[in-house]
């Protein structure tokens, strides 16, 4: 499994790979392999750039203001499965 | 061989789903609604008591907490509408929770929908239920360095209740830090100062409770 988890999601991507691991073990008596990509936060400032962060208190780094909206980083999404053929 | 399927899903999906079926719901009760998030106790039952005063039964309240109803006992005292949910161990509301509570409540004839989240300020922020907006309620006593540390439910916020401005004498809190901390994580946010004991400030937060959008 392929997920892709943004800094602002609010999800803890480790104890999702290990849920996922339980409930495949249980349903499926197999294992799973959960890769974990990290999306870091985008934001879009009034002054027209767009930039990642790691830190929320970041200021725009065009302008240093934080008059801006989240642009992006505040999902965790399931990308994709990749499953073997029997 | 192995084949690689591309899902692209987020993963709170199903409670998103659940959470859009509520949101008709209220819409078409054209019915405002609040999901109201704290740390456990900031007051969000006493503001809610102090709203109830005013509104009476036109206000619906969905409280949760882990057990016990003392909250929805506390609100109905006070004359709102209310229902309890007792999560069993959960730190926050799910939109299935509140859909299954809105079996209980007659929304008819109500004039505004509160859902009074667990008392956590972190996860409930990730949830989305169906509610119009989130409020935030940070007591003073808790300290003004909280929505620095809890950034998540403050991003989210449309607005923060500061509550137990009656105490401000007696802690070390700054408004002022609250507030440009906040504008830096969401230059949208409105904070009311006001206090459950005194009453103070809350007329300006009736005006926006009643301004709110049907």
């Amino acid at each position: 499994m392929s997920i892709a988890n943004g800094d602002l999601s609010g999800v803890n991507a480790e104890s999702l790979a290990m849920y996922c691991d339980l409930v495949f073990r249980e349903k499926q008596n197999e294992a799973v392999a959960v890769a974990v990509e990290k999306v870091p936060a985008r934001f879009k400032c009034a002054c027209g750039v767009e930039y990642a962060s790691g830190k929320m208190f970041d200021p725009c780094p065009s302008c240093k203001g934080f008059d801006r909206a989240v642009a992006g980083g505040d999902r965790c999404t399931l990308e994709s499965i990749e499953v073997e053929d029997e | 061989m192995s084949e690689k399927i591309r899902i692209s899903s987020n993963v709170n999906a199903a409670n998103d789903l659940v959470a859009r079926q509520n949101r008709a719901l209220f819409a078409r009760k054209k019915l405002p609604s609040l999901n109201m998030i704290s740390s456990p106790g900031s007051g969000k039952t006493s503001v809610l008591e102090r709203m109830a005063a005013r509104m009476g039964t036109t206000l619906a309240v969905i409280t949760g907490d882990i057990q016990t109803a003392f909250d929805a006992d506390r609100l109905t005292r006070a004359g709102a509408t209310a229902v309890q949910i007792e999560t069993g161990g959960a730190c926050h509301l799910t939109a299935a929770m509140v859909q299954n509570a809105l079996t209980s409540l007659d929304l008819d004839d109500k004039k505004l929908l509160v859902i009074e989240n667990v008392g956590n300020l972190v996860c409930p922020a990730a949830f989305d239920l169906g509610e119009d907006k989130k409020i935030a309620v940070l007591s003073v006593a808790e300290g003004d360095e909280k929505p620095a540390k809890y950034p998540a439910l403050f991003t989210r916020a449309s607005v923060v209740l500061v509550n137990k401005i009656d105490l401000l004498p007696y802690v070390k809190f700054s408004i002022d830090r609250v507030q440009d901390d906040c504008r830096k994580l969401n230059r949208d946010i409105i904070l009311f100062p006001l206090s459950c004991t005194t009453g103070e400030g809350f007329e300006e937060w009736m005006e926006y409770c009643e301004g709110l959008e049907r």
